[in-house]
This record gives C-alpha cells, structure tokens and sequence, in this order.
C-alpha cells in the first residue's frame, strides 16, 4: 500500500509541474508589487489589492472601503464621466468592479486579450483618477442599501453575518465590510474621497496580472500609468486573535421552512506550520459531515465544513435542517469523535487526491487565479498558493490529528430559525468537543 | 419528435439560408456510438484534471403532477448505489478513492451527473459513471432518507426571500402544466415516492439514445472514444423515442393578462417581475437569437430602460433576461424599485414595453455591443473546462451542439428588422404576467392593491 501511496503522490507532483499554466513570477515596477502568472486562454484578469479592510476605518463608517472602492468604478474619473465609463466597457464586454472585504479591498478588470488596452485605460483611470461625481454615488449608495438589505434577507448570507458577529464581538471583523443601510446613509463624499486617497499607497498596493500578456508590456503599462501614485509610509496591522475555548450560541429568531447553523472555531494562520494538514483535515471533516448527517442519519441536504482563511482564520462547520437538535448534537459528536482518529495510510491518500482535484478545480479561470494568490499574498506570500499541491503532498497523520487536537476547544454557534427548536437543542449547542 | 424538430429546421434552412451545419471548435469532437450516444470530447490540459459528465433528456417538463419532483430524486438516487456499488458507504468508499469531486443537477429539459477528478483517473472514473447510470439501486430503505434529504433542498428554496415570487409566477404563467415547469417539485411527491416510480423514470428515459457523455479537460479524444466505446457500447438503445410515447403537451398561449401581488416576511427588498411566453427551439429558432440580443441591448448601461428606471432613481436595478427551451422559454423582466416610488416604477415599465419595437429605441452601436458581449460571454463560459460541460449539456437539451457551434456566426445575422419582429411576436401588445413581491409593512404602506394593475 505504501508503495502505491508513493507512486501516487509522485504522480501528482509530476501533473502538477507539467501542467501548471506556467510559472508565476514577481517583481517590483516603480516601487509597485507586481504578481504575474501568464496564460494561453483568451480572457486576461488584473487586480489591484489595497492593504486595508474593516480594521482600517471605525465601526461606525462600516462600508466605507467596499463603498469608496466601487466608487472609483462607477462614479465618474477626469477622462469619463460614470456613464461614459460604464458604456465603454459595455462596448468591449469589460467587466470592472471594486469591492472590499475583512482583511483587503480590490479594484478588478475582466476582458479578451485584444480590448486589453481599452481595458487597462478605464481600469487605470478608475485607479488614479476617481471623481466621485455625487449624483452618481447616490445612485450607488441606493444600488449599496438595496444589495445590504438582500443579505439581510437571504437566509446563507444572514448566518453568516451571524457567525461573524457572535465569533469576533469587540474586534474589526465584527464589522460588516458591506456596511448597514443606517452606516451607508450617513457616509459622505467627502469622506468617500479622503479615505480612498488614504488607502492608495504605493506601499500597501500590489497588483496581480494573470492572461496573454508579456512581462514587457505589462511593466510599461505599469510604469505609465501607476508612476504617480502617492508612496507613504505604512504600518501594517497586528491582529489579536479571539481565542474560542469554550461554547456559547447566539440565536436569532426567523420563520423559515428549515432553520440554518452554524459553528465556528480557532483555526492555525495561514502561515502556520500547522495550516495545510489543519486545512486538510477539515475538508476530509467535511466529507465526513456529508456522511454522517446527510447519508448515515438524513438530518440535512446542506452541511460542511472549511477553513476561512483571514488575518484572524477561523474553520466553521454549517448545516441547514428542521432538526437542530439531532444535527447539532451529531456535529459535535462528530467532531470530538474525528479528534480521536487515527487515520490509515488509504484514508489520507484519498484526503489528498480529493483535496487536489478541489484546489485544481479553482486555479481555471483568470479571475479565480488572481483572487487566489492575491488572498495569499495578503495573508502571508502568494507562493503558498502555488506550492499548496506540494505542501498537502507532505502532511501526514500526526500532525493532522496534532492540529485538530490543538486548535478545536470550543465552538461559537450561530442559529437562524424556529426560536422553540433552538431551545430544544440547548444542551447540545454545549456540547464539548474535547 | 425529433423527426418534427428535423423538418422545422429544414424549413428554416431553405427559407432563410441562415443557419448551416456548423464546425465544433479544435479542442471538441463529437461521436455518436451505434447505440445513440452522443459522446463530445473537450480537450484542455489547463489543469490535470478531467471532468466526466452525463446528461439525459428528462426533467421538469417530462412531468406530470403525479411525477413533480422526482427527476430531482432520481438525480438523488444516483448517488446511493448500484450493481458494481451496492451499498451508500461502497459507492462513497469509490469516490474518495478516485478523488473525486460529485454533483448533479435537474432543470427545465435536462439532468445531469459529473464527476472531475484526477486525469489519471479517467478510465476508472468513466467506468463509474457507467455503472452508476446504467444500474443504479432503489432500495426502499435508501429512498426513504433520501426522500427527507430532497425535501430539506425543497426547504431551503422555500426559505430564499425569491421563492414566494417566483413559485407564484410559475402558477400564474403555465397554469395546469406548472408541474412542466416546477424542477424542485411538491412535498407530498417527494415524501411518498416509492423504488416503483424510479424504475418507471428509468424505463422511459435513461437510454444512450437520449443521453450526452461529455468527457473534458487533460484527456486525448482518441484514447477518450476508444475506452467509452469499449464500456458504453453494450448499452442497449430504447426502442422508442420517449417523446413520441409521452409527449410534452404544448404550454398554451396566455388569454389575459395577470397581476398579482405576493406578500413574504422573508424579504426586505421590493422586487417587480414581468414574464411572457417567448420562443423556442424547435418552432422559431432566429427568435431565440433575437431574444438573446435584445435582452443583452436591454441591459446595457445605455439602454433607453436603464436611463428611464435605474439612472432616473424609480429603481436600483433591472434586468433582462430570456430563457433558450425547447418548450417555450420564457422572457423575464425583473426589476428592483425604489421602496418609496414602486407606483411610478411600475408607470414607468408599462411605457417603456410599449417603445420597444420603435425604431429609435435601439442603437446601432448598442446592437453590436451586445453581440460582442454575447461572444465574450461565451470565451468565458469556456474559461473554465469543469463548468463549461454544464453549459454545453444545457444547449444540448434546449437546442442541439449545432446550435451551440453556430451560436456567434448565426447571431451575427440578426440584425434591427428581426429584433423589430420578435419584439411585436412575443412582447408587446400581448398578454404577459406580471408579480410584485413586497414585506407585509411595505405593503401596508404603498398599498400596491391600489395601483398594480393593467390599467
């Protein structure tokens, strides 16, 4: 068996190498981090990172980021007004947006490689060039309330809010990085303006390119266009991780045809030794999640488990069922019972060929790919998003079960749904995992 | 059904000159075994992976009210077990073996099951598929768990802030056939169906003859066809075409139009939409074009629509959309309105569906945005090998690979009289349904009782 194991993860780096679209590069254009990972398919993607978040502006501005960021898209630059920029980009099927998220914000351009140029000019004046025109930013400040109040609505996107809220109450992350229609009413363009010119450093910026370009081309776009962008002095963030050592629920009340849970718990940071076997172990967790509750006890159609990987990671287990007292209890079980596995040599080669076919199955598309190793570089460096295949070729059992028993003590449990169900299943949300 | 497919498309080809037999792209080759399968192959070694996906005409519009759902739970079932994987824990041992990631899905005219795993799991993963699609297990005991799984789906639509809206629209558009459009089903179907009902699904409709393979990713067509040939050819053709046998009744032309208001708790956001019956594949295929082309105009940012309810500040969004099917696809018009101005929103809409077919309602630059968008649309689709077999099992089902081949070429040739057309054949001046979805305390407030009317 352990011969077959060997030739089977020989295999696997050998595919990984031969067939990697090529190989990623970095290197610094006048003082600017630049990714860049060349491709043979026909759509090009750039993403311009901000090293900000929702630690970056107080709770009480929250959307500030997501907001001046979209903005600079919408709003009108010096060259186009938000009309003609947008009709520009409709004109060569151009898709730009800008959005913020927990621990960073992006301004992003999609488009075939032959209106690349067109492209890189609404992209780049969008950048360095934002107007914020205020009869468009309260056109977008209604599109922003009436998307915030859809998440509010839709059940997948409430517990999640939830779970954030309960696990990292008197942090950052404690702040919606979409902002609330109270916080996006009060914001203004004055301040819209000022925070963004506050974020657009060429200190806490980088940019990810993936597509059919050259490196030459791209360095004297770059050059061209981002030469005058501010370069100031930055600090970066020291997060303080909550620790979750024991158990506590918080449950909102909501009349739907099926109740929606979720639990979170400490994760390892992602550069971590104990990362990529803690990562591992809880999507082999989460194949077992599916077994257990969906296929074993039929408690549930919709159940996981994944690593959120921010600045302060977290895993989370979720499931969706009108019986939370059976599938909490069951998780938990489940959990603690994981814990105590010692795993065969079969059970971690098929962890990690299934866990490879995922990682593959997100690196296909340009935009998927920048999204990935800007996240990494974010957190940590981009090449660990490039050598994962390798790294989860090295893990083995122990220290799975070493990270699993070191880093899950207590669970944070979110509920959306039946109040008088989440009463009854009381004891089991305190149900311990050690 | 296929033979009137055969001559409607004849009919088009000698009156138009339109739409001729069209190449596959380099990386795709098609075969048909003896047996009627049709096996497509997509070569793209972009990532070492290959994806495996089976795809059969049944679904929504197979069923009648006593069958609502059950596409959906056969899709279910296939997952559970078979002759070769006897048991759940067998057939799940099987997937982690070959590293696989699974799913499937149920729509309008299709089912579909994939599998994508590791390239050098091919053959093994293509011999999984065979066992499971041609001899799964209804076991009663696994039905019933199952059964409760399905629903629970069924729940978390319900609990979606759209699904009243939506659910009402289905009812208020197709009338007695909405089983032929209600994928996800009834409750009492799910919970009550029996391994009997399974076989019967079976027997109609899981015949090569009626089905896709498509194989994609890091694979060789020729090594690709030899090992499908060699697992799939024993495979026995039906000896009918369950179309003919159980035919889809035709979706009838509505009378009226229909208002409606549909009051959920379960969402904070105001949502208008507007549907009427559009064309479909086997009786108006330049519509189809024309539908997709004229929404895509519709949604620019420089549409004459969005200025009037977006740019104006009636709505925060509106969207255009058309449907491709065999069975009359529908044109969706949906759009968000301004909490406090849902009156002169819905005013507003009204006049604009009446300028539609005007001559100066489209530019000439908008017309060929939207044909540009329509063919990057489909360079991204095909960015991403593991999803594009989805897309191409969609179009196999609502139209044919040669519609697909041709989509671009053959949507270059619409031009303004056609969008004139299809505007005045489908839209305006003819009957349509039109809901509006609002909170119990928006509702007590706007009173769209009042004012969302016809009139």
């Amino acid at each position: 068996m352990k011969k077959y194991i060997l030739t089977l993860i020989l295999v696997i780096a050998v595919f990984a190498i031969g067939h990697a679209q090529s190989e990623t590069t970095s290197f610094d254009v006048d003082g600017i981090k630049v990714i860049y990972k060349p491709t043979q398919k026909n759509i090009i993607n750039v993403r311009l990172y901000f090293r900000a978040g929702v630690s970056n502006y107080p709770a009480n501005k929250a959307g500030i980021e997501s907001f001046a960021i979209e903005a600079t898209t919408q709003c009108g630059t010096k060259k186009y007004s938000g009309n003609a920029l947008r009709d520009t980009a409709d004109k060569y099927s151009i898709l730009i947006s800008g959005s913020s998220v927990q621990d960073y914000g992006y301004t992003q351009v999609n488009c075939m490689d032959r209106y690349f140029n067109s492209a890189w000019d609404l992209f780049t004046e969008a950048v360095m060039n934002p107007v914020f025109d205020p009869d468009e930013v309260q056109l977008l400040r209604n599109k922003m309330i009436t998307r915030t109040n859809g998440f509010q609505s839709s059940p997948d996107s409430r517990i999640d809010q939830l779970v954030m809220q309960n696990g990292f109450e008197g942090t950052a992350y404690a702040t919606d990085p979409d902002g609330t229609e109270e916080s996006l009413k009060a914001l203004t363009v004055d301040e819209l303006k000022t925070y963004y010119s506050s974020i657009l450093n060429k200190n806490a910026v980088f940019l990810v390119v993936v597509g059919k370009i050259s490196r030459d081309e791209l360095i004297s776009k770059i050059k061209a266009s981002f030469g005058a962008m501010p370069a100031k002095e930055y600090t970066p963030v020291v997060y303080q991780l909550p620790a979750f050592n024991d158990n506590k629920v918080l449950v909102e009340k909501r009349d739907l045809s099926t109740n929606y849970i979720g639990a979170i718990m400490n994760s390892p940071k992602f550069t971590s030794a104990d990362f990529v076997a803690f990562r591992l172990g809880m999507g082999a967790f989460s194949g077992l999640l599916f077994r257990q509750l969906r296929t074993n006890l039929h408690l549930s159609y919709s159940q996981g488990a994944h690593v959120e990987m921010l600045q302060m990671p977290y895993a989370e287990m979720y499931v969706s069922t009108t019986k939370p007292k059976d599938a909490v209890g069951a998780m938990a079980t489940l959990l603690k019972r994981v814990k105590g596995i010692n795993l065969s040599d079969r059970g971690l080669k098929e962890m990690k060929s299934g866990f490879i076919t995922s990682y593959y199955t997100k690196q296909q598309s340009s935009a998927a790919i920048t999204g990935n190793l800007g996240k990494a570089e974010i957190l940590g460096g981009w090449q660990y998003e490039e050598k994962l295949p390798d790294f989860v070729d090295q893990v083995t059992v122990e220290q799975i079960n070493s990270a699993f028993n070191k880093y899950i003590i207590g669970l944070r449990w979110s509920y959306l749904g039946n109040a008088a169900l989440a009463d009854e299943a009381t004891n089991a949300f305190k149900q311990s995992v050690n | 059904m296929r033979k009137f497919y055969l001559f409607t498309l004849f009919l088009i080809l000698s009156t138009a000159h339109l739409f001729a037999q069209n190449k596959l792209s380099d990386n795709m080759f098609l075969e048909k075994l003896p047996n009627g399968l049709d096996v497509l192959v997509i070569e793209d070694n972009s990532v070492p992976l290959a994806t495996v996906m089976l795809t059969c005409k049944n679904g929504a519009y197979t069923e009648t009210p006593r069958f609502n759902g059950l596409s959906h739970l056969y899709e279910h079932m296939f997952f559970k077990a078979n002759k070769d994987y006897p048991s759940q824990e067998e057939f799940l041992n099987r997937v982690a073996d070959l590293g696989m990631n699974f799913n499937g899905s149920t729509s309008y005219e299709n089912v579909n099951y994939y599998f994508t795993l590791p390239s050098y799991n091919l053959k093994q993963g293509l011999k999984f598929m065979n066992s499971a699609i041609r001899y799964p297990k209804f076991d009663e005991k696994e039905m019933a768990k199952e059964n409760v799984v399905v629903d629970g789906e069924f729940q978390r639509h319900e609990s979606s802030p759209g699904f009243a809206l939506n659910n009402a629209m289905e009812h208020h558009m197709w009338g007695d056939l909405y089983s032929r459009k209600n994928t996800i089903g009834d409750h009492k179907v799910i919970n009550t169906a029996t391994p009997a009902l399974m076989d019967s699904i079976k027997n109609k409709y899981y015949y090569p003859n009626n089905s896709l393979l498509t194989v994609a990713g890091d694979v060789k067509h020729d090594e690709v066809f030899k090992d499908v040939e060699k697992i799939y050819s024993s495979w026995a053709a039906s000896t009918f075409d369950p179309f003919q046998k159980w035919p889809v009744p035709e979706f009838k032309p509505l009378e009226k139009t229909d208002y409606f208001v549909v009051e959920s708790g379960l969402s904070k956001v105001p949502l208008i939409m507007f549907e009427w019956e559009g064309p479909d594949t086997r009786h108006d295929i330049p519509s189809t074009y024309a539908a997709d082309i004229f929404s895509y105009i519709l949604n620019q940012n420089s549409s004459k629509l969005n200025k009037a309810l977006v740019q104006s500040g009636l709505a925060t969004g509106v969207n255009i959309g058309y449907l491709t099917l065999a069975h009359t696809g529908p044109i969706i018009l949906t759009v968000v309105p301004n909490p406090s101005k849902i009156k002169e929103c819905l005013a507003e809409v009204k006049k604009q569906v009446t300028q539609w077919d005007m001559d100066d309602y489209l530019t000439n630059d908008q017309i060929l945005a939207a044909k540009l968008k329509l063919e990057v649309k489909k360079a991204r689709q095909e960015e991403v090998t593991t999803d594009y077999v989805e897309t191409i099992s969609f179009w196999w089902s609502a139209a044919s690979l040669d519609y697909l081949m041709g989509y671009n070429d053959n949507m270059n040739k619409i031009g303004r009289p056609e969008l004139k057309a299809y505007v005045q054949k489908y839209i305006k001046n003819k009957p349509y349904c039109a809901g509006l979805l609002v909170s119990p305390e928006l509702k007590e407030s706007v009173k769209p009782q009042e004012f969302f009317t016809e009139k």
